[in-house]
């Protein structure tokens, strides 16, 4: 099976009653992550192109504590069902999600040599090895600290991308009338861009100090959807990321940054056909 | 209400300062009570109103008392006021508050910051520490890119050019070059600020203020105790303050700061004078494109045509309709964060008095200072004349 499509930032291959992606992202003839990709952007990814395809909400997906509650965040639609008839499957470097009864080979799955981005070998390995020095406990940032309490209680408008009545979004404690917010709809992953900008390595914010070198800088930007608020959101990792005002992107999860030993995810944006 | 007047004003040379906090204050607070015409101690004043963001930590906590216990008014009623960039002009306005209302008759007003002590990560941190950090920040942006998404959004709307923005920094370099307070006094050719290193696209190195250390200091009086410290009082005419959302995306327009305009309004209306009474403004020029929007919605030009009076060079001293940051502003001058409000009125009050040396703007009556705070989450206006009339 060769995955012909970009979507989303990911390579794609859509079946009648399921979906296929995978990293887009080699090292020579060999699929790795992408800078910001791991196995639960891997899942999301998937499940996420499943559910656009209109195939359901519930899907049997076998996910250990740490991917649980990132999954469960980004996909508020999901309902997991051990006997639901689409199940997750993992494979290396990509998911799927097909029928129970499918007869998947994973091994059999290709990216189209016309979409793979082609890493090099050292800048693969250096990216990585920064998320390992970043992920340790002993790396303390010297970022505006957002505690972990504080982090996982805006999971939800983060991932899922939950407003609340209004619309209103990022979250906040009250109205203007001093009531508390009601919970609002789900915000579009599409959104157009208001403004943005690339930073230098050097003027990146101290969380993103290890990789940001590595990464050219970072680029970030202000989208706003349809629905109302306004958002900002950095690029996705290691796509050009040259964007115009009015330009349509996509939100994808993906990794962020890492604090305290554990892994952020958010969105970030990227071109809807990339 | 009761009239208040400025009577006296100094502060320290911005830039790599030698000393510790509590020796800038002093240096600050020397210097301005040596500029009052009467006899005045620093311990009979009533109040202290301090700004700091208290970069770096630091004294973090009571640092008010701390700082002025060590600048002769050990006892004085003393708080530390914290509204990032624009602290001090908030010390500013609630010192002039004190007066207006009857509270107090002589208040000192202040700010103090140092930066420059502390290794390039600590500082990145506390630079970083007064945006929207759950949301802004962990999307990447510091203020570099908070003001290069309104600077493109500017250029996008109104076809602002980045050319305009080096007018912007060439001025105010060239402006500094009569400040010996200035951090930067240095001549910058226009090809030179053109080329400079891209920071956060479209910003360059020359678009952006340096790191600076610095205090400065105000004494204010009410109009009896004015009138017998000095004969040339500065009358503060007016003062606005406003808020605004603290991301710049909760925000209806990149390209205009609400805060501005109604501090600004509120200060116009105060006062009974305009935009177009201005002599000179000192505004908030943390980045040019923080000029170029601050020209707007202060009312010197029109919205849109900030480019456009950059180009024309209505901003410069004594060329120009207004002179805008005659001292350099925070782009050459410096910008010890907690210090600039206070600082600007340093300056005001050095023009009003006529006392401003080779940079002074000739027949100065009205000048306005303009402190914002962050990306314009807040924003504080005053509005100062040489008569009250």
């Amino acid at each position: 099976m060769i995955l012909a499509a970009g979507e989303f930032g990911v390579a794609v291959h859509h079946l009648d009653d399921g979906v296929v992606v995978a990293s887009r992202f080699h090292v020579d003839e060999r699929r790795v992550f992408g800078p910001d990709e791991d196995v639960v952007t891997m899942i999301i990814d998937a499940l996420e192109a499943w559910h656009r395809k209109g195939h359901g909400t519930s899907v049997a997906v076998p996910l250990n504590d740490h991917e649980l509650p990132v999954v469960q965040a980004s996909l508020p639609w999901l309902q997991i069902g051990d006997d639901a008839d689409a199940v997750l499957h993992r494979m290396k470097h990509g998911a799927a999600v097909l029928p129970r009864n499918h007869d998947f080979d994973a091994h059999a799955v290709s990216v189209d040599p016309n979409l793979r981005i082609v890493m090099d070998l050292d800048d693969h390995t250096a990216i990585h090895a920064a998320w390992d020095r970043e992920l340790k406990e002993t790396n303390v940032s010297q970022g505006a600290y957002v505690s972990g309490q504080v982090h996982d209680l805006g999971m939800e408008a983060r991932l899922g991308m939950r407003a609340q009545a209004g619309p209103m979004w990022p979250p906040r404690g009250a109205t203007s009338d001093g009531s508390a917010p009601t919970q609002g709809p789900l915000l579009t992953t599409t959104a157009r861009v208001v403004s943005w900008t690339k930073l230098i390595a050097a003027g990146c914010p101290s969380e993103f100090a290890i990789r940001a070198p590595f990464l050219g800088g970072l680029t970030s930007m202000i989208l706003a959807f349809d629905q109302g608020p306004s958002g900002v959101f950095l690029h996705v990792d290691g796509f050009p990321s040259q964007v115009t005002i009015d330009d349509t992107m996509a939100l994808v999860v993906r990794r962020v940054y890492a604090q305290d030993g554990v892994l952020r995810y958010g969105r970030k944006a990227v071109s809807p056909s990339a | 209400m009761v009239d208040v007047a400025m009577v006296g004003a100094g502060q320290t040379p911005y830039g790599n300062h030698p000393g510790a906090l509590k020796d800038m204050w002093a240096e600050a607070v020397r210097s301005c009570f040596s500029s009052i015409d009467g006899d005045l101690a620093p311990s009979s004043v009533d109040e202290v109103f301090l700004g700091s963001t208290a970069f770096g930590g630091g004294q973090l906590g009571n640092t008010a008392a701390y700082l002025a216990e060590h600048a002769g008014m050990a006892g004085v009623p003393a708080r530390r006021i914290e509204n990032a960039c624009a602290s001090s002009g908030f010390a500013l306005r609630d010192g002039w508050a004190a007066i207006a209302s009857g509270r107090a008759d002589v208040v000192v007003v202040g700010g103090v910051e140092k930066m420059n002590d502390l290794t390039p990560e600590r500082k990145r941190f506390w630079l970083g520490v007064s945006g929207d950090t759950e949301w802004e920040r962990l999307a990447g942006l510091t203020f570099p890119g908070t003001y290069a998404l309104m600077a493109r959004r500017h250029m996008h709307e109104h076809g602002s050019t980045h050319d305009d923005l080096v007018h912007i920094s060439v001025k105010n370099h060239a402006h500094a070059l009569e400040n010996p307070h200035a951090h930067l006094r240095k001549d910058v050719s226009f090809e030179k600020a053109a080329g400079g290193t891209v920071i956060a696209d479209p910003l360059t190195l020359y678009d952006c203020c340096p790191t600076s250390d610095g205090a400065a200091c105000v004494v204010l009086a009410s109009a009896d105790v004015a009138r017998r410290l000095t004969d040339t009082p500065v009358w503060m005419r007016g003062s606005g303050a406003a808020a605004d959302h603290l991301a710049l995306h909760d925000r209806p327009s990149l390209t205009t700061l609400a805060a501005t305009r109604s501090a600004a309004s509120q200060a116009y209306t105060q006062s009974g004078l305009s935009a177009t009474d201005l002599d000179l403004a000192e505004v908030h020029d943390c980045f040019t494109v923080a000029e170029l929007l601050a020209t707007e919605d202060l009312g010197l030009t029109p919205t849109g045509h900030g480019g456009r009076f950059a180009r024309d060079g209505e901003g410069r001293r004594n060329e120009g309709r207004t002179t805008v940051n005659g001292s350099g502003g925070l782009k050459a001058k410096g910008h010890p964060l907690g210090a600039t409000g206070a600082g600007q009125a340093v300056e005001v009050f050095k023009q009003l008095r006529g006392e401003a040396g080779p940079r002074q703007v000739r027949d100065a009556e009205v000048g306005l200072t303009h402190n914002v705070g962050g990306s314009g989450a807040t924003c504080a206006v005053h509005v100062f004349g040489r008569s009250l009339e």
